[in-house]
């Protein structure tokens, strides 16, 4: 779908969106409830929109920071983003069809970085007739796996960034059969999914690294097991033969206390890479919300491979340190281990409607750290408004240490309507 | 002789029948065993499959509210789906429960996540163990049942019944269930630590005929004296009986529970 499509459809949804019936009366009565007004409709949508002032302050010692600026004029920037997302669904009895698009406009005081783009995030058409079992054709986001930070088994998705876990990503174009055996599974909760994702000029060939045309075949097969969630996972690549498995788990060890774990194993020509993720969430009896996660991905770096590959950056021309700053710009994750910590408080000392959180994203090979501090406030229903402070620090030749953006101050609103 | 005998042994059998009629709505209230209440309470709160729109206030105690929309749906003694339909920033998302098991769907953000009784997807008073409420016969144990002093919407003296957890993993260690019993549901439930504090006060109140045989309380009101100040209402409408497949309540149908609205 061209750009031009995308944008006429997602301009389309706003306006045919905004009737005054959605506009929602306040209850003077407490008890009362009108409920008619939330009988399911055909034709359902929501939508939001979210504006952020950010200020990124550069590390000029980086050597990323010298291939970005070579003249070493800027000592920071300030950026406006203006983002509206879309959300629209039809249910026909017989068939559903969903769309989800998303439009930004990003202004910059640094030159040629404004930009503006649309893009469809998901747009899937469901058959309901074979209801509780599905067939999905479209553009959709599986999520598989279940770590908050990073997942390994995540084979036909775009990477999760741990620096943004919950950030909004775009899926990619599949057909997907889920059946759920319910009363004739021996387990208490369990399913199949079966999906086929082709590779072809201009379809899905912008994330994964294959040959120019190639055919995946996944299946993933879960299966709720007393208190815990198991899903083992395997991905055919049908024209270069290879193959990835995994598996992750999900467990409730008390009622405030959760772990889970995912592992991978990544077949590339005659390489093997396996990926592990364990972590756990618990909630303190004050409320506070600890996540942890570590995570190795052997096909990932070493701490002395990291440090030549910065070192290469210093003593290569400019244009080819521009190539490998872009291949480390496009990694999500550089080196082979990785620890993640947060700790969210729900309205601490009687803040009411505050809620902050603090997360740390260690590169535990080179010890270089990326702290991100958010606070965010929703004093009323759909708004919320939310500040954070990211800092990034390190030795020299480190992922974090070596960032062009040492520190990066963000307010941003949203509403929801 | 032998008829007299006769007369007199229809007479007596009938008299009997008569006494026991009259007796009848006192014997019930005491034949009826701890367990037996909680079963009844159970089933006069809801039938063991529905449908039903729910609306959650959570008020400051400087009066500002916030409102949630839900639909439920509920299959036999321990699943239960609730959809958020209002406000706008939290359409979509869905809780589903099966057992001790718990799962919150955010459409954007991800694949269903393991959540705990003692979080709430709401904030406010109520936790996610009160929100996705299964049988308390599930997760309880009937103790004892007493009559009160004490006197319900009917004039009848509340029973109460006291109820104590299976498992360590309930949200509450103690319930003290106060009943009407001629109404058949509680008034009020007070919930406990394993310690013995009190930390909510449930209180049900506006019994309402929904129809199809579901008399219940209508609103259902929450305050804690940890949160001093704090109030927390929940509103039931359109409840009524619902088969669904077993299917609906996994993970994989999160997602698609908007469609059996």
């Amino acid at each position: 779908m061209n750009r031009l499509t995308q944008l006429a459809l997602l301009v389309g949804i706003v306006i045919l969106g905004f009737s005054p019936s959605r506009i929602m009366a306040q209850d003077d009565d407490l008890y009362s409830f009108n409920v008619e007004e939330f009988t399911k409709k055909t034709w359902e949508w929501k939508g939001e929109i979210s504006a952020s002032a950010t200020a990124k302050i550069f590390n000029k010692e980086s050597l990323l920071y010298s291939v970005k600026f070579p003249n070493r004029d800027q000592n920071q920037a300030s950026e406006f983003n203006l983002q509206v997302s879309l959300e629209s669904r039809w249910d026909w009895e017989w068939s559903r069809l969903f769309l989800a698009g998303e439009a930004n406009l990003l202004r910059s005081s640094l030159e040629d970085a404004d930009a503006e783009n649309t893009f469809l995030r998901e747009g899937y058409w469901q058959i309901s007739q074979l209801d509780p079992h599905n067939v999905e054709i479209g553009k959709r986001l599986l999520r598989w796996g279940k770590g908050y930070a990073f997942n390994p088994v995540a084979f036909l998705e775009r990477a999760k960034n741990p620096e943004d876990p919950e950030a909004s990503r775009e899926g990619l174009w599949i057909v997907q059969g889920i059946w759920i055996p319910g009363g004739f599974s021996v387990f208490d909760n369990s399913s199949v999914n079966l999906v086929y994702l082709p590779v072809r000029d201009d379809l899905n060939d912008d994330t994964l690294t294959v040959l120019e045309e190639e055919i995946f075949w996944g299946i993933k097969v879960y299966a709720l097991i007393g208190t815990t969630d198991i899903d083992l996972y395997y991905v055919q690549k049908s024209e270069q033969g290879e193959l990835d498995r995994g598996f992750d788990f999900s467990s409730n060890i008390t009622s405030n206390f959760e772990v889970h774990g995912e592992y991978a194993v990544n077949h590339t020509d005659e390489l093997e890479f396996q990926t592990t993720l364990l972590g756990l969430r618990y909630l303190t009896n004050n409320d506070v919300t600890w996540i942890v996660e570590g995570y190795h991905d052997s096909s990932g770096l070493t701490k002395d491979e990291s440090k030549a590959l910065f070192e290469l950056i210093n003593s290569s021309p400019t244009s080819a340190a521009k190539k490998i700053l872009s291949q480390i710009q496009q990694r999500k994750t550089l080196n082979q281990n990785y620890g993640y910590l947060k700790a969210s408080v729900k309205e601490p000392f009687n803040w009411l409607y505050f809620t902050p959180a603090v997360a740390w994203l260690v590169n535990l090979d080179d010890s270089s750290v990326n702290v991100n501090t958010q606070l965010a406030y929703t004093p009323v229903s759909n708004w919320v408004f939310q500040t954070s402070w990211q800092h990034l620090s390190g030795e020299s030749v480190t992922q974090y240490g070596e960032n062009s953006v040492q520190n990066k101050l963000e307010v941003i609103v949203t509403y929801s309507f | 002789m032998k008829n007299l005998i006769h007369h007199l042994k229809r007479r007596t059998t009938a008299a009997g029948a008569m006494l026991s009629l009259l007796l009848l709505p006192l014997g019930l209230y005491a034949q009826q065993t701890p367990q037996e209440w909680l079963v009844t309470i159970d089933r006069s709160l809801n039938p063991p499959q529905f449908e039903s729109y729910r609306k959650l206030i959570n008020i400051e105690p400087d009066g500002s509210k916030k409102e949630f929309v839900l639909f439920t749906l509920k299959q036999d003694k321990e699943k239960v789906a609730a959809l958020f339909l209002s406000p706008a920033s939290e359409k979509g998302r869905t809780t589903l429960r099966v057992g001790d098991n718990m799962w919150l769907y955010i459409p954007n953000v991800g694949r269903p996540l393991r959540i705990t009784s003692l979080q709430s997807v709401t904030g406010g008073i109520f936790n996610n163990s009160d929100i996705l409420r299964v049988d308390y016969q599930t997760e309880y144990s009937a103790q004892t049942v007493k009559e009160t002093d004490e006197k319900g919407p009917s004039g009848s003296h509340l029973l109460q019944l006291n109820l104590k957890a299976k498992s360590g993993s309930v949200a509450y260690d103690k319930l003290e269930m106060m009943i009407d019993p001629k109404l058949k549901s509680p008034v009020k439930i007070r919930a406990y630590t394993v310690s013995g504090l009190l930390i909510k006060t449930l209180y049900f109140k506006k019994v309402t005929d929904f129809g199809q045989g579901i008399k219940r309380p209508a609103v259902v009101e929450t305050d804690s004296p940890l949160h001093k100040g704090y109030k927390s209402v929940m509103i039931f409408a359109k409840m009524k009986p619902r088969k669904l497949a077993s299917e609906v309540f996994t993970t994989d149908y999160m997602g698609r529970i908007e469609t059996l609205r």
